[in-house]
This record gives C-alpha cells, sequence and structure tokens, in this order.
C-alpha cells in the first residue's frame, strides 16, 4: 500500500505526542494535585490567625460604616465567585439581631472553608451579647481548625468586656492557643493594662508561650504609642522584657518604621531588642532593609537571630 | 499541557511536514526518520500507558491539628513568621 509509510509515520506522532503530553503530566505535575484545602500540616499552619475582631454590622437606620445593608436575593442574584462571600458578609451583617437566621445563611455558602469561617464569624459576632450561644456554636463546629478559630474570635470579641473571660477562651483555641492569648492580652491592655500584665506575670506555659504573651502587650500598645508601650514593658518579667520590646519594634514600625528606628534607638534599655521587632517586621516588604538592620545590631546574639529569621 | 483534541489533530500536521522534509532530495531519510519516530513511538506509548495504569494517588484528608501535635519548633517558626514571636 503506497500510503502505508505515511500512515505509520502519522501514527508514531500520534503516539508520539500522547506519550509526551502524558509523560509531561506525570514529571510536572498537574496544577490542581489532590490535596484538599489544608490538607497537609504546613497548609494548616500557614493559616494566619485573624488578628482582629469581627466588624460590626452596620446600624439598622443605615448610620454607623455607612456600607449598604445586604439581602439574600442580592446575595443570590451574584455571580457565584463572589455568592458566598456576599452571604458571608449577609451573615455577619444579621448575626447580632438573629444568630439562628446568621447561621441558616451561613448553610447557603458552597465553599465548605467559607462556610465555616462564617460560622465561627456568627459567634464571634454574638459572644459580647450572649457568650452562651457563641461557645454552643463554636463547640458544634466539627473541624478542629474552625472550632478553634471561633474560640479566638470570641476571645477577642469579648477582651475589652471582660477580660479574664476573654482569656479563658484561648484554651479553646486549639492550634491558635498562644496567638489567642498574644493578640486578646494585646486587646485587653489597650483596654485596660493591669490585668493583662497580671495575666503575663503569672508565666504559666512553656517558654514560647510565657513570652509571646509579653510580646502582644508590646505589639499592641506600640500601635497606638510607643512611649506608652515602653513604659508597659519596663514591667514585665526579666525574661519577657526583651521580647516585649520586640513587639514595640513590630507595632510601632508598622506605621512608620523610621521613626521607629529613631524611637528604638532612644531606649536606655533593650533598643536592639526593638529594631530586631522592625527588621522583622520589615522582612515581608523591605528584607534588604531588615538585613541592613540585623547587621547593625550590637548584641550578636540578637544579630544573630534577626539575621537568621530574615534569610530564612 | 495542551488540550487532548489538539494534540490528536496535531500528528497529520507534523506528519505531512515531516514527510516533505523526508522526501526532499533522494529520499534517504524517510527510513531513518521512520526508524527513529518509531522509537519514539515505543517509548511515547509506553509513557502512555504507564501514566494511563499506575494507581491514583491517595486523597490526603485535610489534616486537623491540635495544639500539641504541632512541634514546637514549627510553632515557633509560625510565630515568628506572623509576627508573634522574636
Amino acid at each position: 500500500m503506497r500510503s502505508l509509510p505515511f500512515t505509520l509515520l502519522v501514527f508514531s506522532c500520534l503516539v508520539l505526542l500522547l506519550g509526551a503530553r502524558f509523560g509531561l503530566e506525570f514529571f510536572v505535575g498537574p496544577a490542581d494535585a489532590a490535596v484538599e484545602a489544608g490538607g497537609t500540616p504546613d497548609a494548616v499552619m500557614a493559616l494566619p490567625p485573624k488578628p482582629e475582631g469581627a466588624e460590626r454590622p452596620p446600624a439598622e437606620d443605615g448610620t454607623g460604616s455607612g456600607s449598604a445593608l445586604l439581602t439574600l436575593e442580592a446575595c443570590q442574584a451574584m455571580a457565584v465567585d463572589v455568592r458566598d462571600v456576599c452571604l458571608q458578609a449577609l451573615a455577619r451583617q444579621s448575626a447580632e439581631r438573629d444568630p439562628e437566621g446568621a447561621l441558616q445563611v451561613c448553610t447557603r455558602i458552597v465553599d465548605v472553608e467559607l462556610r465555616l469561617e462564617c460560622e465561627a464569624d456568627v459567634a464571634e459576632a454574638i459572644a459580647p451579647i450572649d457568650r452562651a450561644v457563641g461557645e454552643r456554636i463554636c463547640d458544634a463546629i466539627a473541624s478542629v481548625k474552625w472550632r478553634g478559630q471561633c474560640h479566638f474570635g470570641m476571645g477577642l470579641a469579648t477582651a475589652e468586656i471582660d477580660p479574664a473571660y476573654a482569656l479563658g477562651r484561648c484554651e479553646h483555641a486549639e492550634a491558635f492557643k498562644d496567638f489567642c492569648k498574644h493578640d486578646v492580652v494585646g486587646e485587653v491592655a489597650l483596654e485596660t493594662l493591669e490585668p493583662a500584665i497580671a495575666f503575663c506575670a503569672k508565666e504559666d506555659g512553656d517558654e514560647i508561650t510565657r513570652r509571646t504573651c509579653w510580646h502582644g502587650i508590646g505589639k499592641y500598645l506600640a500601635r497606638r504609642d510607643f512611649a506608652e508601650a515602653a513604659a508597659a514593658c519596663v514591667r514585665a518579667s526579666e525574661s519577657g522584657r526583651g521580647i516585649c520590646f520586640h513587639g514595640i519594634g513590630w507595632g510601632a514600625a508598622e506605621r512608620d518604621a523610621d521613626a521607629t528606628l529613631a524611637a528604638c534607638s532612644a531606649l536606655p534599655e533593650y533598643a536592639d531588642n526593638c529594631r530586631q521587632g522592625v527588621a522583622h517586621q520589615l522582612k515581608r516588604f523591605d528584607p534588604t532593609r531588615g538585613i541592613a538592620i540585623c547587621e547593625s545590631l550590637a548584641t550578636a546574639s540578637i544579630r544573630d537571630r534577626c539575621l537568621a529569621f530574615l534569610k530564612r | 499541557m495542551g488540550s487532548l483534541p489538539r494534540v490528536l489533530a496535531s500528528p497529520f500536521a507534523s506528519s505531512a511536514a515531516l514527510w516533505h522534509i523526508g522526501g526532499m532530495g533522494s529520499g534517504r531519510l524517510r527510513k531513518p526518520l521512520l526508524f527513529g519516530l518509531g522509537l519514539a513511538a515505543v517509548v511515547g506509548s509506553s509513557a502512555f500507558a504507564y501514566v494511563q495504569l499506575r494507581p491514583e494517588p491517595p486523597v490526603v484528608p485535610a489534616v486537623e491539628q491540635k495544639y500539641e501535635d504541632i512541634a514546637r519548633s514549627d510553632y515557633e517558626k509560625w510565630m515568628q513568621d506572623l509576627g508573634y514571636y522574636d
């Protein structure tokens, strides 16, 4: 058959190309690997805790934040990719008035992670009004991760009202326990310093837990006022003072790194800890400058630790 | 990676091009060309069969770690990265 060689040629090319396609897929790997969201410890650990409490929904008369009131119909009419986000916002909007209704809205969310976050947000919103309902909602969440986030959120939401209760919530925050203590104690310190100092002074837990507590005080107060934060950190325990000033450096650098560096340099003690905090904060946005700050630190141990983190 | 219809259609175009190239001059290139492509086809078909026949990787269920399950050194790095620790 005169066309046989050509036919063989076509067949060879076809098989070659098919083999190349699937072979590449095997070696390079498909873009959508079969690992569910949060499927590895690293993925779980990579989830940043929510540092702020839930936003309060706008007042019924439309005053307050000025954002428009959402309705279920409006959300359902939206495109699929934003519908879930809209429903989550709608649930948060009505959570204080009608938590059960808000939870019903959450059940309409298709994305599993967003649905669980929605339930946690409802609990966070209702916590200042009815703690029991909030706790019930959190305890009903099957996901360990989102149950922990839920209690974390309740802690943040009640920090100003009842510091002892808020800090107690952190014991239920699962993987976020120390993050919770850090942020809740920081929120408490902003409202009234004495309970925060007293809590950290108990020195509960291991080294990370104890030192993180003081870091929270320094960081949160520094976001408001550097001098106020420095006065608080001086009251920290001996083992907590350095990291408290690190927190000051980080917190203040979020607003103005240059001014913070100058203020750190003026400190009679713990200037290097403070500057280290600035360098650490700069890692995400200006790592080159962060490294330069680390290299300028006088204390060898702090300099080494600083550089190890910046270069990691 | 290239859509399957495109992959299926391209052999005709590539074969026609190769046939023309192989036919240029005295046509002596056709046999070595066919031999090389045949060899590549064997390799390609083997890879194709392997990918199709290999077992599916197990789906990793969402791991939800409790506080006590996370190594403290990992926890420390996590906190450092997020600005909670020095």
